[in-house]
């Protein structure tokens, strides 16, 4: 059941990352999300949206829709783009034990995204482009307020 | 975000504010290899004022990190990195690489 949802669509570059932070800041705000995962939601929608217009779009403007919506307790986050296809596995992670000297720079975007997050998956299609969803498990409140007043509903729950 | 920079007897001093993603790092990375460029190696990058600090952020500190550190000529040190940060470079397995003080007059006084 999906209790809350909100949705930002924009044609952007790497300058409209603060933008992003800010709804998603503002999205967790509104859904009561628990202080203590709202970081890891944001930082992980800016190294996404970051990765995208980096690599999918080359450093070019590019279209990039967001969805935040609540599942019962967990936050489910779905960036979607129509740049280049994203294969995760060409991206190998990081090998921590390798001292810093000898350690590639990159993939450090992707690797944060994973910690940050609980469920991660990657999907590309012709249509539909790359669909990148997100989810933390457990944030969002038992009892979420209504998508469009932003009040806390309060129906008769049974008692267990 | 904003950089301040202070050149002191032992090392220089960058002071950093504000959120520091993809798109303004590279003005951080130009302005450490301005640093580096001049010979200067010895490096302490104050992290107190920064809200959030993304992996461009991390590349471009990694980048001057292994500059400064060839051929034994210097050292990036951090100071005063707040929670956020401090998550970040752990999860990034980077809190064991640098050298991180609780002060600016302690990581100062390091070189």
């Amino acid at each position: 059941m999906t209790s809350f949802r909100r949705e930002l669509h924009l044609v952007g570059t790497m300058a409209d990352l603060a933008r992003i932070g800010a709804f998603i800041e503002e999205a967790c705000a509104q859904a009561h999300i628990d202080p203590a995962a709202r970081f890891d939601l944001m930082m992980a929608v800016d190294e996404a949206c970051s990765n995208i217009f980096e690599h999918a779009y080359n450093g070019l403007a590019g279209e990039v829709t967001l969805r935040f919506e609540t599942r019962g307790r967990d936050v489910v986050i779905t960036v979607r783009d129509h740049g280049r296809a994203f294969d995760p596995d060409g991206v190998p992670p990081p090998d921590m034990a390798l001292p810093l000297e000898e350690r590639p720079i990159g993939g450090l975007g992707l690797h944060l995204m994973r910690q940050l997050m609980d469920d991660i998956s990657f999907t590309f299609s012709p249509e539909h482009g790359n669909i990148l969803v997100m989810a933390k498990h457990g944030v969002a409140p038992v009892d979420p307020p209504t998508p469009t007043t932003g009040r806390r509903r309060s129906p008769a729950r049974p008692k267990p | 975000m904003e950089i301040s920079t202070v050149d002191m007897k032992r090392c220089t001093l960058f002071r950093l504010s504000g959120r520091i993603d993809g798109s303004v790092a590279p003005e951080l990375g130009s302005q450490l290899r301005a640093v580096t460029d001049a010979g200067k190696y010895k490096i302490v990058v104050n992290m107190r004022d920064v809200t959030y600090a993304s992996s461009a952020c991390l590349r471009e500190l990694i980048g001057a990190w292994k500059t400064c550190r060839r051929w034994n000529r210097g050292d990036l040190r951090l100071a005063e990195i707040n929670p956020n940060v401090d998550k970040v470079l752990d999860l990034t397995g980077l809190k064991n690489q640098f050298m991180i003080f609780p002060t600016e007059a302690e990581a100062v006084g390091s070189f």
